[in-house]
């Protein structure tokens, strides 16, 4: 195969990747540029602390005589029927209670266990879809620490990396469109020149002054 | 925040998004020329819709 056909193949392949993988990824860099948004501005519309729905309320549980305080979470996160990620797990000073919250964007469960009793008091935090998105946006793989005070939850791993393939993903796009934009014409070349050099000096801009 | 480079940061990152959105529709309407990749586009439009659906249903339900 001569260089003008691998040239070629090399062209329509990019093309063709850049495409489904940009329609792929539509949505998904939607989400990131709304949620983005949203983070960077605090408008009154997606105030969502200020709109937020708290209730309270207490249940019983019969719980085991286990205190490993990781497998003792997953016990009372299953009696409950509760899910989401685990944060602040810790007993109290007199190891009668086991403290934690339970989260997941847009929701909060900020839990006291009594192990003596059984009784257990939950505080429902409830927030509205801009919040959903920006927890979206921010929610990552636990660190090594974290993962030993954390219950496990897949679908949080799942979104986490998820994340990872969207960001690859733009950066195969923007590769792949930098080579398509090698092959146009000389004029739109040098208008895509100055656009690039125009971006390039601004992000050494903000990195690094 | 209160200091310029924040602020002009933070301009910088509604500018980004703002390029992304655009890039994006403009994409799609130069996608819709490509008579050729209508049918797979749309397959990998429709499992993009469906993995972030799935996911963020999981996520919060």
């Amino acid at each position: 195969m001569d260089i003008t056909k691998q040239k070629k193949s090399l062209i329509k392949w990019n093309r063709k990747i850049h495409i489904y993988l940009g329609l792929f990824l539509l949505l998904f860099i939607w989400l990131f540029g709304i949620s983005g948004l949203l983070l960077n501005h605090h408008w009154e519309f997606a105030n969502s602390w200020e709109k937020r729905e708290v209730i309270s309320y207490d249940k019983s549980i019969e719980i085991s005589e286990e205190r490993k305080k990781n497998i003792l979470v997953h016990e009372i996160m299953d009696k409950l029927s509760l899910n989401g990620s685990i944060v602040n797990l810790r007993y109290s000073s007199d190891s009668a209670y086991l403290n934690f919250i339970a989260a997941k964007p847009g929701l909060r469960y900020d839990i006291q266990a009594g192990l003596n009793n059984g009784k257990i008091t939950i505080k429902e935090t409830k927030l509205d879809q801009w919040a959903m998105m920006r927890s979206l946006h921010t929610s990552r793989n636990p660190t090594v620490k974290e993962q030993n005070e954390r219950y496990p939850n897949v679908i949080a791993s799942i979104w986490s990396f998820s994340m990872d393939i969207v960001s690859v993903g733009l950066i195969i796009l923007c590769l792949g469109g930098w080579y398509l934009w090698l092959q146009v014409e000389k004029k739109r070349f040098y208008l895509g020149l100055i656009s690039i050099t125009g971006g390039f000096i601004l992000c050494i801009y903000v990195l690094f002054f | 925040g209160n200091w310029i480079n924040t602020k002009f940061w933070s301009s910088v990152v509604d500018f980004s998004v703002i390029c992304l959105f655009f890039s994006s529709i403009t994409g799609i309407i130069l996608w819709y020329y490509f008579k050729n990749e209508r049918s797979i586009g749309l397959i990998a439009l429709l499992i993009g819709f469906l993995s972030i659906v799935s996911l963020v249903i999981g996520l919060t339900v």
